[in-house]
């Protein structure tokens, strides 16, 4: 990947160059008919245990830039193509910010990453240091736009709107299907899981909530039969679970061993199984009607579904809800370059700042930011198993299907 | 209640625990090598007993013949191309080639199977039985008795057979057992071998109850690593009740602690043990 980059970078030089000669030996028409390449920066794990997900969000914005270059390149820079080049953080911070380093080094105009808050802390920094605008693709933690940093900017709902978010549609579905739950349990992880947990337990009371009781727990165990056991003792009407996809399959396992069925249902908060489609490939009908609060595409956008067709055809690969947040991330960078007409830093990181993009995919209104850069439109949706398909649930401008609530235990799906 | 499923499952997962420790604690008795590559080929045991379920609908049961024997077969391999050349080299070689070893498989796994994690529901083992207010895990319960029998009948052999004497002969005194016409190569083979077929085993049993993944191995062999130490490096018998304690020990201290902090209980015995029983809890003597 990197010397094949280096190589590209090295001909692109290259080529600019003998324009350049060309120009001055009286040959313009070479510069007129070869309009420059601009480089993008994409910074993702493409090797290790992330690399599925880390590639599928390089690939939407793959698919994003291979777009507007065959609609004709950035109009406003005389329909300059757009070149991205992929760059592999292996899921480490400090590889990361080297190659941040590298990839503006190169020419990168901007960069896109980097699907892990860590390394994205990092990458955002690089970024920073050298003014460069620098689009978070998937990272959630609320940390990465509250640095005072000016280029920074991230389109998906941080850590923040993922609990507040969740919690207060827990509260429309129970009005919405007349329930009045009040008591919570919740199991979460022991790192990012307690990042969401503190959030959900400040917004639980605003929503008539009350979090009678949580248990973390390390993601890698053998065993949490005594951890859900728990969870189960403390009886509450509902289960609030956050985690990532290994440790989800053996809880939900778990929880149907231990018949664990609260009356309100087991509702993952940002989880990283119960919206993942391995969930339901791996256990089937023990997956049935979990409910998950999260980010995903927006289902009622014909647009967004043509989005997701071609990806598939292109990459013959699955879209996964994270490919959403590579795609739109590429959106807003590209929409910002033809308003800026230029690839100078500063003007490009105006623009990007003015951003106000109706045609996305992910549900809410238009891509708008604020003053830190966090995208103030960024819609966390709930989603449900059913029927072995998941469907965006709540809220209702954005559902394709409706809400199975209370959710019916294992014993009667 | 809540006390006795956490005795029930740390007494099932000390099982689980015993067995890959078993193997671990073989290999270094005879060996004197710390096998790093014991999780990812404990991850390879688990995916050849979900392929062969997968593809051919074998009985993961049934396919713990294969786990085991595959690696035996991979073990026996990996001693005489790799790990015979570093026996005599020192410590921090055969580390770093055990941890190189690892590596190589859990990428090729990787590249093979992609990190989705997969799992395999048994049919007739699909929903556990409660008993009295106490969830009764089918598949941990099975693979608890596997591993205590596998466990048992391993010791028999290296205390009842010739081959199992000169096992132990080489792992007691390496000068005497040459002296005696031992053929050291052919046992290095065999323990390491047999050791891998532990793990393997191990690795077919938790099939039913846990997905696996390339990177799953550490999941069990962490814990592993604690029990052989514990049970005194190379001290067989050790190592099975070491295996039962500090699964007790974790699943106990869920209740009372928070249960993200049930692992720092464990480390805690074990430093502790290790402040006053350098050798393990067992560690006088070697099997």
């Amino acid at each position: 990947m990197t010397s094949r980059a280096r190589v590209s970078r090295r001909a692109f030089i290259g080529a600019a160059g003998t324009a350049g000669l060309a120009a001055a030996v009286g040959v313009p028409t070479v510069v007129r008919a070869q309009p420059k390449e601009i480089l993008v920066g994409s910074i993702h794990p493409l090797t290790g245990p992330l690399a599925p997900d880390g590639t599928s969000v390089a690939n939407g914005c793959q698919l994003a830039i291979e777009q507007k270059n065959a609609a004709g390149g950035i109009k406003s820079l005389g329909g300059a193509r757009i070149k991205l080049v992929n760059a592999d953080h292996q899921f480490k911070p400090q590889v990361g910010a080297a190659e941040a380093e590298r990839l503006i080094r190169e020419g990168a105009v901007a960069l896109l990453g980097a699907f892990a808050s860590a390394v994205a802390m990092q990458t955002s920094q690089i970024a920073e240091k050298h003014g460069i605008p620098h689009i978070v693709t998937v990272a959630v933690a609320d940390e990465i736009t509250e640095r005072g940093f000016k280029t920074t900017f991230r389109v998906q709902p941080n850590a923040t709107d993922m609990a507040v978010q969740t919690v207060k549609y827990v509260r429309e579905v129970c009005t919405l299907k007349g329930v009045s739950f009040k008591t919570v349990a919740a199991l979460h992880e022991n790192t990012f899981g307690t990042a969401l947990f503190n959030r959900v337990a400040k917004a639980a009371p605003q929503h008539g909530f009350e979090i009678v009781g949580n248990i973390p727990y390390a993601a890698r165990a053998a065993d949490l039969t005594t951890e859900i056991n728990k969870i189960k003792a403390m009886n509450a009407d509902l289960i609030f679970d956050s985690g990532y996809l290994n440790d989800g399959l053996l809880k939900m396992r778990t929880y149907r061993d231990l018949r664990v069925e609260p009356r309100g249902g087991i509702i993952g908060v940002a989880n990283g199984c119960y919206s993942n489609p391995t969930f339901i490939k791996e256990l089937g009908k023990v997956a049935e009607a979990i409910m998950d609060g999260n980010y995903w595409h927006n289902p009622t956008s014909a647009f967004a579904r043509e989005v997701i067709k071609q990806y598939e055809t292109r990459f013959s690969a699955p879209f996964q809800s994270h490919t959403v947040w590579g795609y739109n991330a590429a959106l807003v960078l590209l929409d910002a370059l033809e308003r800026a007409a230029s690839t100078d830093p500063a003007k490009l990181r105006e623009a990007i700042a003015k951003t106000n993009l109706k045609q996305h995919i992910a549900p809410g209104d238009a891509i708008v930011f604020n003053e830190q850069g966090q995208n103030v439109n960024a819609t966390v949706t709930m989603q449900q198993v059913q029927k072995g398909q998941i469907r965006v649930v709540l809220p209702k401008a954005y559902a394709d299907a409706d809400p199975i609530f209370p959710i019916p235990g294992w014993s009667k799906v | 209640m809540l006390i006795l499923q956490a005795l029930l499952s740390g007494l099932l997962n000390g099982g689980i625990y015993s067995l890959v420790a078993v193997g671990l604690t073989l290999i270094f008795g005879v060996m004197r090598i710390i096998n790093f590559a014991h999780g990812s080929l404990m991850m390879l045991g688990m995916y050849v007993s979900y392929w062969l379920f997968v593809l051919w609908g074998v009985d993961p049961y049934l396919a713990l013949i294969a786990s085991g024997s595959v690696l035996f077969a991979v073990g026996v391999l990996i001693e005489a191309v790799l790990v015979s050349p570093v026996l005599e080299a020192p410590e921090h070689d055969q580390l770093l080639l055990t941890l190189g070893i690892s590596l190589v498989i859990e990428n090729l796994a990787l590249f093979l199977w992609k990190a989705d994690p997969r799992t395999v529901t048994v049919p007739y083992l699909a929903v556990a039985p409660m008993v009295g207010g106490i969830m009764i895990s089918s598949p941990r319960v099975i693979a608890f008795v596997v591993s205590l029998a596998l466990t048992a009948v391993l010791y028999v052999f290296l205390k009842r057979t010739d081959l199992g004497k000169a096992i132990r002969a080489v792992s007691q005194d390496r000068e005497g057992a040459l002296t005696v016409g031992i053929n050291m190569r052919r046992i290095y083979a065999l323990a390491f071998g047999i050791g891998c077929a532990c793990v393997g085993v191990a690795g077919g049993l938790v099939v039913p109850f846990y997905a696996v993944d390339p990177y799953v191995g550490g999941v069990f062999v962490i814990t592993a690593f604690v029990v052989v130490v514990l049970g005194g490096m190379g001290n067989f018998g050790g190592a099975l009740l070491a295996a039962l304690i500090v699964g007790l020990a974790e699943s106990v201290a869920a209740v009372f602690i928070p249960a993200a902090m049930k692992q720092v209980v464990m480390y805690t015995i074990f430093v502790v043990v290790l402040l006053f029983r350098p050798q393990g809890l067992f560690g006088a003597r070697r099997a």
